[in-house]
């Protein structure tokens, strides 16, 4: 089996998968229309586009978890039908998710083998050679993995290898990842591109979905851009610059993605002293002006969503201060918090900002409403007036204001959530991965809307693991690390290197 | 990343059509209603009448009158389960209190406060001890259905042969019911107070997500302790035209009434996860578990399909609905 | 409790001729009572009689409790023959789950009443005779109906089709009540569960499809006072109304008489008079004596004047009246039985 990936396919210069003519429609929508890919042995192939290109889609095509309306896929020049996820597998396509999906309960050389346990004579699970081969597996790919430990005790990145190492088991000759970085570190991230780079020696096509360009510079052999459902172009990625990657995924020009405007400092809004949880923070210290954005960075598990959330009074805190325009913050909660004029806009959209079935308005009102209300009936005319204004505003793109948020995009749901906070009138606004999810265009906008909110004078704290966000953002920039600040800079002192350095701690 | 998010004008009709739907799933009730009523009008040429008309109001009332508060509930993503052991706690309690004390008001009173209670208790264990309103109200269920035995073995019965007691579940305002005129004034109260009130909208915002409500500066737990309370109370009025209808406080009593509150409420198109519902729903959904229930009994059917039937419809009428979404989001 | 056994003893005085034939006898020391189902008012009266007639005769009388579980109920009886009571009285849960319990009782030689409902290998049973008490129920109603109802009688019968029992004192009434009034028509036939809030609603279905009636028969109280409740609720005049309870276990009827309405005649079936004949078969049999298969336990037809004679009611509690029970006389046999239907 080592020898049958080793060696190139026997048509060495032809593709391994080529899809062409790929169309597919749901009801209402043509989520993809006349679009090819093709895959070489030993590339990495990104594949690109904004939310809703369609790149979901056509993954989900080439692992036989949807079918295709119209359009072919060619293994190695022969036609084949992949019906069902089997048939992929069984062509040896794999699909790493983003959503990983291994049990948790068993251990790392059974999740490997899960389809295909190797059996002894007497036809029951063969233990020992199953834990031999997974063992060899690692050793061949360079993972350092115990074939023996559960599953649930590893970090996402290393179940992230364990479904790299299930394709292999397969002798899998392409290997689709879905955003894969999305939930690494930055030194996982590293690892994982070594991990990418073995593969593409052993002759196996490797298909990169990512927003993140960086990504595809740094790996990448050849890059194919979708938009709105069609194919735009295959390039080699020796032949772009984030320029021209960006025009194809946009359509069109976007000439600055980070306004650089510098803020100008005015009373101290928020005051954090000494602030400690129970079981991440602490010790954190900090003051926040009126018009100035105070970036935070840190890696995975340092404490940046902990501390978005002590400071608003969502999470309970054990010991420090917080004061908001010079009053304290007591009781801890939001209720006291919104009165004092500081609210988060979290970074998971889906669990704690939208209300997914209820209409645009209402998400955009939710802290407002007792402005609207006369007698404890709320006057719904006033309140579409004033969402109306914010959809102008932010130039969010919607049908109707009835519209059920979950219809918008992900950018548009952000922009929503912000015009929550805007139309209530903070002081200071807490944002956590402002971007997460969200495409290129969008972001261009949030990152204005964030700007614009700075220069009309309120307080914003950013928490952020995006290192140009942070840089070209950020006012001053304060590093996390596990739970507690280890550095604070101004923007014109703060370098890459350095906040990476005190980020690491 | 899929395509409901396609910025595509595509989008723009489904997203109006969507609008569509949320009307048509009580349009769906209606001509489920419809298909019942003229189905059992030509099955039995007896249904059709006033008298069978007033006599299916009547016994929508009690169910109603808990089923607008366990809409409320629902939407703030807690049940009751313990409503139906309530109601039987509660009725003795009216009765007893009234016996004693010779009081209309202090027995009525005292069953809304013994209703409120126990929603104050469920509210209190659901919202500070964290466990699940099935859990917890299960248990209470259990309490009350072995407390009522500590309470009184036997029926509570009519000592005190107070005339306007009897009259609040046989009295008439010219041809309606006066449990009839109780349960629409609550309807409209509830449906003015969930669609045009600030309480209202925090009910819906707690359920659709809680974090996102705490995020904005509401309490979830004290809009779900009122629910509670309110439910609870709403079964102290249910349990004062129990014991009037019945001239009993019925220890046995109220055995399957929460089945049957929760399963109008759903057939209704009220959510178990929150966030979704409406009065008018629940109304339909009353009325047709009611007519089953009524038709079953006319056309002198075996009569423990009143408790099979309604189980069989919820099941159609839930599969029926996730087709019909499922068509329309692909 | 307490209350009771006081009025027990001044009966007990009045019934000095009969006691002392008794205790001529041996009596057995202790008696064992295995109930199906104590929360229930019926049960509850039958144990009080049983309670009553044992410490008139001196008898240590102990009740467990198999609340409908039929598990309970046979490790309740290994329990009694493990501490050797003299004789067990039980009322079974369910008749194919009493057969072992009646063989092993055999086998340890402890004698064994049944009370209610018979099972296969018995040897006596005391219990009322459900077709005589609905048919001499219809036979009063029957004569009250001549004298006081307008127009043909019509029939709403509250029933319990699923029990054999429920339905012999159904068709006990109507055959009844058809002696006096041979015209008499059965307009509802119901199930109203046996309980009052689905009696209660059965009827008030049935009287909205056709309220044209004027008799309301219910095979037990609850099932009489849901009609009679659903009538209210309908707004239906009580003019030209009767109701027939059946049962009489507990206050609701005594409650409806006193207001002198609808509920004129009541089925009572005793439920202490019960208890007190299976105390009495039980020393029987503990003495060896020959008992018939089945001892029949009285019945009488009360109205609102003669209620009171039998029971003493001040709205809150009711004694029952035992020098006037023990005159009624009871039958040899039943008119029809389960087994005639």
């Amino acid at each position: 089996m080592v020898e049958a990936v080793r060696k190139p396919a026997a048509d060495a210069a032809g593709p391994i998968i080529r899809m062409a003519g790929v169309t597919k429609t749901f009801p209402g929508v043509k989520a993809l229309d006349d679009v090819s890919l093709d895959v070489m042995a030993g590339e990495v192939h990104a594949l690109l586009g904004e939310n809703g290109a369609g790149k979901s889609t056509l993954i989900k095509i080439l692992a036989g978890a949807y079918r295709m309306d119209a359009g072919t896929i060619e293994l190695d020049g022969t036609p084949v039908s992949f019906e069902a996820p089997a048939d992929a597998l069984a062509a040896g396509v794999k699909v790493v998710f983003q959503e990983i999906a291994l049990i948790p309960e068993f251990t790392v050389a059974e999740n490997i083998f899960m389809e295909n346990h190797p059996r002894n004579p007497a036809g029951l699970v063969d233990w020992r050679t199953m834990r031999q081969k997974a063992q060899a597996l690692f050793d061949r790919a360079g993972f350092a993995l115990d074939v023996d430990a559960p599953v649930k005790d590893l970090s996402l990145s290393e179940q992230q290898l364990v479904e790299i190492s299930r394709a292999l088991a397969h002798d899998a000759r392409v290997v689709v990842m879905d955003e894969p970085t999305s939930s690494l570190t930055p030194g996982e991230v590293e690892h994982l591109f070594g991990v990418i780079g073995r593969l593409r020696d052993m002759g196996i096509g490797i298909v990169y979905v990512s927003h993140k360009l960086e990504e595809i510079f740094a790996i990448c052999d050849r890059a194919t851009v979708l938009r709105d459902g069609r194919w735009v172009s295959t390039k080699p990625v020796a032949e772009h610059d984030h320029h021209s990657l960006i025009v194809d995924m946009v359509g069109r020009e976007i000439t600055d993605l980070f306004p650089k405007t510098r803020h100008q400092g005015g009373e101290t809004v928020v005051s954090v002293k000494n602030l400690s949880t129970r079981n991440k923070l602490a010790d954190i210290s900090f003051d926040v002006r009126a018009g100035e954005v105070l970036g935070f960075f840190g890696l995975m598990g340092a404490g940046r969503t902990e501390l978005a959330k002590a400071v608003v009074g969502y999470d309970p805190i054990s010991a420090g201060e917080i004061s908001i325009g010079g009053e304290r913050l007591r009781p801890h909660n939001t209720g006291r918090a919104k009165a004092l004029g500081i609210g988060l806009l979290s970074e998971d959209r889906k669990e704690e900002g939208l209300m997914l079935e209820a209409d645009v308005t209402r998400n955009m009102t939710l802290p407002s409403l007792a402005r609207f209300a006369r007698a404890g009936f709320v006057d719904a005319g006033a309140e579409r007036a004033r969402a109306q204004t914010f959809v102008d505003r932010f130039r969010i793109r919607l049908a109707s204001l009835d519209q059920p948020i979950r219809t918008l995009s992900g950018g548009n749901q952000q922009k929503v959530l912000l015009s929550r906070w805007l139309m209530y009138g903070l002081k200071a606004i807490v944002v956590d991965e402002p971007t997460r999810g969200i495409d290129v265009g969008a972001k261009a906008e949030i990152f204005a809307a964030i700007n614009e909110l700075a220069a009309g004078g309120l307080a914003v704290i950013m928490m952020t693991s995006e290192m140009p966000e942070l840089l070209n953002l950020s006012d001053r920039i304060a590093v996390l690390a596990e739970g507690r600040m280890t550095a604070l800079f101004d923007r014109d002192e703060a370098t890459q290197e350095k906040v990476l350095n005190a980020a690491i701690g | 990343m899929s395509v409901t998010s396609d910025q595509s004008p595509t989008r723009q009709a489904r997203g109006l059509s969507l609008g569509g739907l949320l009307r048509n799933e009580q349009i769906f009730l209606i001509i489920l209603l419809a298909v019942l009523i003229v189905g059992l009008s030509l099955a039995a040429p007896r249904f059709m009448t006033a008298e069978n008309a007033t006599a299916i109001l009547h016994q929508s009332a009690m169910v109603l009158i808990v089923a607008v508060g366990m809409t409320m509930l629902l939407i703030t993503a807690e049940v009751d389960i313990s409503v139906g052991a309530s109601l039987a706690f509660a009725s003795c309690v009216v009765m007893d209190v009234i016996n004693t004390t010779s009081s209309l008001t202090l027995g009525i009173l005292a069953g809304l406060a013994f209703g409120g209670g126990v929603g104050l208790f469920n509210g209190l264990v659901v919202t500070r001890l964290k466990v699940n309103s099935l859990i917890a109200t299960i248990a209470t269920m259990m309490i009350l259905q072995g407390g009522v035995f500590l309470y009184t073995r036997e029926a509570v019965q009519n000592h005190h042969q107070i005339e306007a007691f009897s009259l609040i579940a046989t009295g008439y305002v010219g041809p309606v019911p006066v449990p009839v005129i109780i349960a629409a004034l609550l309807a409209v109260v509830f449906y003015v107070m969930l669609n045009y009130t600030l309480i209202g909208r925090r009910v819906f915002a707690v359920g659709s997500n809680p974090k996102a409500a705490r995020l904005s500066g509401l309490s979830p737990e004290t809009i779900k302790l009122v629910a509670f309370v309110v439910t609870g109370i709403l079964v102290g009025v249910a349990a004062t035209i129990l014991a009037s209808l019945l001239n009993a406080g019925q220890p046995t009593a109220g055995r399957g009434f929460e089945l049957i509150v929760i399963a109008a409420v759903l057939l209704g198109g009220t959510s178990l996860f929150g966030g979704k519902g409406t009065i008018a729903g629940t109304i339909l959904g009353v009325l047709i578990l009611k007519i089953i229930d009524n038709g079953i009994i006319i056309l002198r059917w075996n009569q423990d399909l009143q408790i099979i039937v309604p189980g069989v419809v919820i099941i159609l009428a839930m599969f029926l609905d996730q087709l019909r979404k499922g068509r329309t989001d692909g | 409790m307490h209350k009771s056994m006081k009025t027990l003893l001044i009966a007990a005085a009045s019934t000095v001729a009969m006691v002392a034939t008794t205790m001529a006898q041996e009596t057995p020391k202790t008696v064992g009572y295995i109930v199906n189902y104590a929360t229930h008012e019926w049960y509850q009266n039958v144990i009080g009689g049983m309670q009553d007639r044992a410490a008139e005769l001196g008898i240590e009388l102990e009740v467990i409790d198999a609340n409908l579980d039929i598990a309970k109920q046979v490790s309740a009886a290994e329990d009694f023959m493990a501490r050797n009571v003299d004789v067990m009285i039980i009322t079974p849960v369910n008749e194919e789950g009493a057969v072992p319990i009646l063989r092993r009782a055999k086998a340890a030689g402890v004698p064994v009443v049944l009370e209610g409902n018979p099972v296969v290998g018995m040897d006596t049973l005391v219990a009322i005779c459900d077709y005589d008490t609905g048919y001499n129920a219809g036979v009063e109603a029957g004569k009250w109906a001549k004298e006081n109802l307008e127009g043909p009688v019509r029939v709403m019968n509250v029933g319990l089709p699923l029990l054999s029992a429920t339905v012999l004192r159904s068709n006990g009434f109507m055959d009844g009540i058809r002696t006096e009034m041979p015209d008499a028509e059965l307009v509802h036939d119901l199930d109203g569960g046996g309980n009052p809030d689905r009696a209660q609603e059965v009827s008030a279905a049935a009287l909205a499809a056709d309220s044209d009636i004027n008799v309301i028969y219910g095979i037990n109280d609850s099932s009489a006072l849901g009609g009679l409740q659903a009538w209210r609720a309908a707004g239906l005049p009580e003019d030209n109304l009767l109701v027939v309870g059946t049962g009489g276990e507990g206050l609701a009827f005594l409650n409806e008489m006193a207001k002198d309405g609808p509920l004129q005649l009541e089925a009572a079936m005793f439920p202490e008079k019960v208890g007190f004949t299976s105390m009495d078969a039980a020393v029987a049999m503990f003495n060896g004596e020959d008992l018939p298969e089945h001892i029949v336990s009285p019945t009488h037809t009360l109205t609102p004047e003669t209620a009171l004679e039998f029971y003493d009611f001040d709205g809150e509690s009711r004694q029952i009246n035992w020098e006037r029970v023990n005159e009624l006389e009871a039958p040899d046999q039943c008119m029809k039985y389960a087994s005639d239907l």
